[in-house]
């Protein structure tokens, strides 16, 4: 049969890949692979931004917060009491702070999570965490606000106005949070100011 | 007819497979190295714990913008959805977008060594153009307007290293995206350039002289001004001889058999793309363009076997223009214009001569030319932190939609010339409701009208979902669907009626089980009915005729059960299964280009400092084709070692594709003479990324 009389745009075959494919190429690479595999020394940096389930990255920053609030003394029973993190009672945060609060320390305290039906249980904790479902539920104990050591933490878009300390919010999938200072003050916590630069709003005194 | 023999060119392949085994006996005792490395050290990355403040303010929080237009949680999305992140796709080695997605549940694509094909859950129609499935890049769509599809091969998609992530969204999402979002939505969302940080070239070069070159700029411009820059080159030899029993003369009687049936050197490709993004506060420019022409060794379409002279070639780029405003929290504005340009040509050379006479070969053309602009608008507003509501517009014009097929003698001698343009118009409503705070209801709906086709479609979504405990989801989705007849459907329809919308109706159930901290395991049961599917029918392309006659019913479960543990050890399997049946006729009968058994099953395992194996297997139950032939199931293993900072600022991989060597077979369409075409064996790929 007679070729035709067309021919492709490119040439598709430059004569030095074709000598290169087959054994010997295989080899080549092959080679290649054991010495970079075998050479490595390897150095950490943090160029890539991974994404991680929204609770994880919650309990990572609600660990966080413990080291930047200082109780009130009275909080505590003595220096090494555990810090009690509450969380309503069906958050799917309470399995992601578990596992990661586990033989941590802040200040040299361990970390103790547990769940919350009521205010009683609320009142007996040092970190407070209320999703949007569970706000609702404690509302009586945010309103009446000043609850000592107890640094309340929430999701919901109002949560500090409502009379919450720490308000998560998001930014274009990424976690951001308010204080709310005057509540912070009310309840006897000192926030560190490395925790305020970093927040997006603070809150200082009243709306008026 | 033709005598089909399965079975190989003893003496070519018997050598190539000599070759491959050694190489592959180098590779894999190399991999037994890596893997006797004691105590795999727990992955970094995954230690939030150990992150400041100011780290965990730059992790991403798990997100899906796809199926809803806005960001939500994966578990409040009305959709049954996957995500892929860049991670997984560097850590599986994962070459292009097709690869991409022949690891996610439920999903299958083919090739016909020309393009890729995507198919759905149990639905794939041998010779159509991924019509039926809309691919966005960052929200912009990719169909263009003569096939309505979107390439998922080199020569037509970005580079899968400048992906973020990608979404994909099944069941019908015409509620928002009016037509083509008939079985799925496939979102690929790109990196930023603050993310890319700096320079990066990567270099990649795998087996039939395939090598893959990419510079990529990214960073912050002053103060505010973002940017991102991107070439790629690409080029490969292809597989240098392919055999086709169907057109070996020894063994079969097909008057176009010839040279043995090997088609020599007839699968190089050639790809190159840019992309740009450049975003100022509320301002993103995009930019895109590409170009790719790939040799056919199939003889599809008629043409003249090994001629060397059969490829398809595909430009397209776009410009996109999007102004995205927050508002306050509450409220976001989202504007988009774009400008869309799409080109296709084939080169067919033909025998016009009758096999008695001596051959007569004339280059037939085929050409589709489409430009396309369009405006969106949408407006986004929460209330109360629960209630999620979105109203959107979106017009679209066809300024061109031209289609040729000729024969390129002195005149031309046309089969068609069909010219033609049009515009679209869509409104969508869309709200998200929390009755209770574990009860959520949402409900879509849009309206679109085709001016010139004279028609329109109204498509409904509605959904409940439900989390009876903290840590199950139960979604309960119902969805209705359509496609308008493409051009190319148009231009073929030679009876004189006219075509309406395909329809969709779609009911699914999802359950969704997190076993904290580790495991997460989901079931999902679905009906879908399809009703006025728009066949094709004819044997000779140019006489080819369209008609609303196809009906079809799918039903289907899939499962899947993903483990992560605190290492980055990860194991991922799923299955499904699915009947899909074909009553388009008075009997029903299966569905072609259908498996009914899926599976996949992919396995991350840290080795040492930054250092992972990723392991992939991907089952396809037997399937029917449409020549009848019934194209057996297979099993296709992947393997690919990646190192993160092998020396500083430089990534490496290599990957081993059909480790196993398995002998395998995608469905061929109507257009070939081949029931089924036979895909490479064992093939690598090193691939070296270098930051500076």
């Amino acid at each position: 049969m007679s070729l035709l009389p067309i021919q492709p745009p490119v040439p598709f075959r430059p004569t030095i890949w074709v000598a290169a494919t087959g054994a010997r190429a295989w080899l080549i690479i092959a080679c290649l692979v054991v010495a970079i595999f075998i050479a490595t020394e390897t150095r950490l940096s943090g160029a890539e931004e991974p994404s991680f389930s929204e609770y994880k990255v919650k309990a990572a920053f609600i660990f966080n917060f413990a080291k930047y609030v200082e109780w009130p003394p009275a909080a505590f029973s003595n220096a090494t009491s555990p810090i009690i993190v509450g969380v309503g009672a069906d958050s799917p945060l309470y399995s992601e702070l578990e596992s990661l609060v586990r033989e941590r320390h802040v200040a040299g305290r361990s970390l103790i999570v547990r769940t919350c039906e009521n205010s009683i249980d609320a009142k007996a904790v040092h970190i407070l965490f209320l999703d949007t479902a569970s706000e609702e539920r404690f509302a009586p104990l945010l309103h009446e606000g000043g609850n000592p050591g107890i640094l309340t933490v929430g999701d919901s878009q109002n949560f500090t106005e409502n009379g919450g300390i720490i308000g998560f919010v998001e930014q274009t999938s990424k976690l951001r949070f308010k204080i709310n200072l005057k509540e912070a003050e009310r309840a006897h916590l000192k926030v560190s100011s490395q925790l305020l630069k970093l927040a997006v709003v603070v809150e200082r005194k009243d709306a008026s | 007819m033709i005598s089909r023999a399965v079975g190989s060119a003893p003496s070519l392949r018997a050598q190539r497979r000599r070759v491959s085994l050694f190489s592959a006996a180098v590779l894999l005792s190399h991999a037994a190295l890596l893997f006797g490395t004691p105590a795999a050290r727990a992955a970094d990355g995954d230690n939030l714990a150990d992150m400041s403040l100011e780290q965990l303010m730059n992790v991403h929080v798990e997100r899906v913008y796809s199926a809803s237009k806005y960001e939500q949680r994966v578990t409040q999305a009305p959709a049954s959805v996957t995500i892929i992140s860049s991670e997984e796709i560097r850590q599986f080695g994962d070459r292009t977008l097709s690869d991409i997605l022949r690891g996610v549940r439920g999903l299958y694509v083919s090739n016909d060594r020309n393009y890729s094909y995507l198919g759905i859950r149990g639905f794939l129609r041998p010779g159509d153009y991924n019509t039926r499935t809309l691919v966005l890049i960052d929200g912009h769509r990719m169909n263009e307007n003569i096939y309505d599809g979107a390439l998922l091969d080199e020569e037509n998609t970005i580079d899968v290293d400048l992906i973020d992530r990608v979404e994909v969204i099944r069941g019908p999402s015409s509620s928002i995206y009016g037509s083509s979002a008939f079985f799925g939505v496939i979102n690929l969302i790109t990196k930023s350039g603050k993310s890319v940080n700096g320079s990066e070239v990567s270099t990649q070069a795998g087996d039939n002289g395939t090598y893959k070159t990419r510079y990529t700029y990214g960073g912050v411009i002053g103060k505010d001004l973002e940017v991102l820059v991107s070439a790629t080159y690409y080029t490969s030899a292809g597989n240098p001889s392919l055999y086709y029993p169907e057109f070996d003369p020894r063994i079969s009687d097909n008057p176009a058999a010839a040279n043995n049936g090997v088609a020599v050197d007839s699968d190089a490709e050639h790809a190159y793309h840019f992309f740009t993004d450049i975003r100022y506060h509320d301002f993103t420019l995009t930019a895109f363009g590409s170009s790719g022409t790939k040799m056919i060794p199939t003889a599809a379409f008629g043409a003249v076997f090994n001629s060397r002279g059969e490829y398809s070639s595909d430009q397209s780029w776009y410009l996109d223009f999007k102004y995205n405003h927050h508002f306050d929290d509450d409220a976001e504005l989202l504007v988009r214009a774009f400008v869309d340009d799409a080109h296709y040509l084939g080169y067919y050379p033909t025998n016009n001569a009758e096999p008695s006479e001596a051959p007569d070969i004339v280059l037939n053309r085929d050409m589709a030319d489409g430009r396309w602009a369009g405006l969106e608008a949408q407006f986004t507003r929460k209330f109360d932190d629960r209630h999620t509501f979105v109203a959107g517009a979106e017009y679209r014009r066809n300024y061109r939609q031209i289609q040729l097929n000729y024969d390129d003698l002195d005149p031309r001698y046309m089969y068609v010339d069909d010219h033609r343009d049009g515009h679209v118009l869509g409104l969508y409503l869309q709200g998200d409701y929390a009755l209770l705070s574990n009860l959520s209801l949402n409900g879509g709906v849009r309206f679109d009208d085709y001016f010139t086709a004279g028609e329109h479609a109204l498509s409904p979504r509605f959904g409940a979902i439900y989390r009876p405990t903290s840590e199950s989801i139960v979604k309960l989705l119902y969805g209705e669907a359509f496609r308008a007849p493409n051009a190319y459907e148009q231009a073929y329809l030679l009876n004189g009626d006219r075509l309406r919308p395909e329809k969709i109706r779609t009911y699914e159930c999802v359950f969704e089980q997190y076993l904290q901290p580790h495991y997460k395991a989901s079931i999902s049961g679905y009906y879908y009915q399809v009703k006025d599917l728009i066949n094709i029918s004819g044997d000779d392309s140019a006489f080819q005729t369209a008609s609303n006659l196809g009906k079809t019913d799918t039903i289907g479960v899939e499962t899947e059960i993903e483990a992560k543990y605190d290492n980055g050890f990860m194991v991922r399997a799923s299955f499904g299964v699915q009947d899909s049946d074909d009553r388009t006729g008075e009997t029903t009968s299966e569905l072609t280009n259908s498996p009914r058994y899926l599976g996949k099953l992919a396995v991350l395992a840290p080795l040492w400092k930054k250092a992972t194996a990723g392991f992939e297997l991907q089952y396809y139950g037997a399937m029917d084709t449409v020549s009848g032939v019934r194209n057996s199931d297979f099993i296709v293993g992947n393997l690919t070692l990646a190192q993160r900072d092998l020396l500083p600022r430089l990534n490496a991989s290599v990957s081993v594709y059909n480790l196993f060597d398995a002998d395998y077979a995608y469905p061929g369409s109507s257009d070939h003479v081949q029931a089924t075409i036979p895909q490479n064996g064992r093939g690598f790929r090193l691939k070296l990324d270098y930051r500076f």
